[in-house]
């Protein structure tokens, strides 16, 4: 939030999370150099550098694929959300991991030539006319590129500064960076005389983390409803929203827009659109009277979408109206931050269990 | 509320640390057993080696072309090929020499029958006391016609493992590019590898005009002529045909050798 930034805002949690993360990513380099050195006689072993370079390779790609499942897997269980929480800090061992590769490659074949590395990199024989002649490591560049931008912009400084929605398509493009990486495997390693790789590493690949998004297409938030776009609309069965919970309502052409229901039965109603990272507050639920956050715990006020001082963000804000028992939303967003009052309904309505 | 609520900056709630302590552990044996489906059945990498720690020296008679070399009484027949550190070869050094008896330091690289020696520049090289060694005899050639890949001999020959294939393709272009003897790697229906030196029609480092085909399955032809025990092939860079169609798809399941005997064979 707003009141300062450090490079990193420890808590236990996310010590945990850095503690399992890293004991499994030195797990897997590890285990990849010992099995794969293991696999055949010493004497017709790949070189030590080659064994390291491609374990981080190896490693970085199921870092990917983790990370690429984290935000389906917590739409369809909200369970995983802790691990979505510190996703940001797994996103940065990532890079750390293919900078690696990345680097051991440029050095390794592209090294201590007559040309300069990276000149080597583009000008590099290879065709585009046919798969196999395709160059690849171009290809892996780029993503890496792609994962810089990101892992140096993975901070809620970053995110101030570019603001939430640029900041949030700068980092969409870590699925421009993941078919880029799926096209440098296919068309590198799996390219080689022998390789390593199973042909069907890239096919999995592709349906772990396309079916997990496209299932996750199917597990919207369980409570979206379509009002039209009306300038007052009902809201249904509000009464059904749990004490301390919010709802998604979903306006067309518009932001989402989350109603919550206090402890005491009033109701409010705020974006949907958290202005941190975009996450989704109506699938928060209220702690300490506040709004919070599924993603991140940012907290916004119900009565005017402010987030409690110090912290300064500020999120749109709707009006409601009861007319004969029942609620109505006005689908005209209040700028951020606009003061309006709560509305009850009467306990005798309640259908909530 | 149906689940428990996780707020990062809050303490882990206890509902969920059930979920996570299965999740966790899956991930990471999900995650480890990728890694042995992945590596355990790594291809062997050819028996090289590259004794990039041990220097040895090594007194010989210098024969600068078609790549330098020293011819040594223990391997008159099968001279050590001579480069330098990195990626650039040693003519510029050796060439001056041609003829000459020298005591030479480097590192050791070895491959089946064939050596080769990577000095660390000029400063390896002292006259010695002349040595009474000839050049390896020459054999008249034969043509033949290969099925195989263009690779660099330095990596080839261990200081990269592997070093053949479209991986290393980038790699072997800068070898090459910087005066690497250029080699055809062949393989029989058997599995056998056999590597050739290849040379232009005069007999002269060919080097950077068999860029273009490096690391692709080609087809060579040319006359295949033995230097004591090295066997080379004199190649019309023009005349190296790229495989195509069944015969590109074959390349690396049973590459053919056609009109010629396995010498210079190389194990694994």
């Amino acid at each position: 939030m707003s009141h300062g930034y450090v490079p990193v805002q420890w808590n236990r949690n996310k010590k945990v999370y850095d503690i399992i993360l890293w004991l499994g990513i030195v797990a897997a380099i590890v285990a990849n150099v010992l099995i794969a050195g293991a696999s055949v006689p010493a004497a017709l072993a790949p070189s030590s550098e080659i064994l390291v370079l491609r374990a981080l390779g190896d490693t970085g790609f199921i870092l990917l694929n983790i990370i690429l499942a984290i935000g389906p897997l917590a739409r369809l269980n909200k369970r995983f959300l802790p691990l979505l929480y510190n996703r940001r800090h797994m996103g940065v061992s990532f890079f750390v991991i293919v900078l690696a590769h990345g680097l051991f490659a440029l050095m390794w074949y592209h090294g201590f030539g007559v040309v300069d590395p990276l000149t080597s990199l583009f000008t590099s024989q290879g065709t585009l006319e046919t798969v196999s002649d395709y160059p690849f490591q171009p290809l892996g560049f780029v993503a890496l590129t792609i994962f810089f931008l990101m892992a140096a912009t993975s901070h809620d400084f970053w995110n101030a500064v570019l603001g939430p929605r640029f900041w949030k398509s700068l980092h969409m493009l870590v699925y421009v960076a993941y078919g880029l990486v799926i096209l440098h495997l296919a068309l590198g390693a799996l390219q080689a005389e022998q390789s390593h790789i199973p042909g069907w590493v890239p096919f999995a690949s592709l349906v772990w983390v396309g079916g997990l998004h496209i299932l996750s297409l199917f597990a919207e938030p369980g409570d979206v409803v379509d009002v039209g776009n009306d300038a007052w609309v009902e809201v249904p069965a509000p009464m059904t929203i749990a004490r301390g919970v919010g709802r998604v309502i979903e306006v067309k052409g518009q932001e989402r827009v989350a109603i919550f229901r206090t402890e005491n039965d009033e109701f409010g109603a705020i974006s949907n659109v958290c202005r941190h990272q975009a996450g989704p507050l109506g699938e928060g639920c209220m702690i300490d009277g506040l709004v919070t956050c599924p993603w991140h715990g940012f907290q916004y006020q119900l009565q005017d979408g402010a987030s409690p001082p110090p912290f300064e963000e500020k999120v749109a804000t709707y009006e409601l109206k009861i007319e004969n028992g029942t609620l109505f939303l006005n689908t005209t967003a209040l700028p951020p931050g606009t003061p309006r009052p709560l509305v009850q309904l009467a306990e005798q309505n309640s259908e909530a269990t | 509320m149906k689940n428990p609520f996780f707020v990062g900056y809050l303490p882990f709630p206890k509902a969920l640390k059930p979920f996570f302590q299965w999740v966790v552990p899956l991930f990471l044996l999900a995650g480890i057993a990728f890694v042995y489906l992945i590596s355990s059945e790594v291809p062997a990498a050819g028996t090289g080696t590259w004794n990039a720690y041990d220097k040895v020296s090594i007194t010989g008679v210098v024969k600068a072309k078609p790549y330098p070399m020293i011819i040594t009484s223990d391997r008159a027949t099968h001279p050590v090929l001579v480069v330098q550190l990195g990626k650039l070869d040693a003519t510029e050094i050796l060439a001056p020499l041609d003829g000459k008896t020298v005591l030479i330091e480097g590192f050791m690289i070895e491959r089946g029958p064939w050596q080769m020696m990577e000095i660390e520049g000029p400063e390896s090289i002292v006259e010695a006391p002349t040595l009474a060694l000839a050049s390896p005899l020459e054999s008249e050639g034969m043509y033949v016609s290969l099925v195989g890949e263009i690779v660099d001999s330095k990596c080839m020959l261990g200081v990269m493992k592997p070093g053949a294939g479209k991986v290393h393709r980038d790699c072997a272009e800068l070898c090459v590019m910087g005066g690497m003897p250029p080699m055809l790697l062949v393989k029989n229906d058997r599995g056998e590898k056999a590597a050739y030196l290849l040379v232009d029609q005069d007999g002269n480092a060919v080097g950077r005009r068999l860029i273009p085909h490096i690391a692709l399955p080609v087809e060579v032809e040319g006359l295949a002529f033995r230097m004591g025990d090295m066997t080379a092939i004199k190649v019309d860079p023009t005349s190296v045909q790229a495989l195509q169609g069944p015969a590109k798809l074959a390349f690396g399941e049973s590459i053919g050798i056609a009109g010629s005997s396995s010498f210079c064979r190389i194990p694994g």
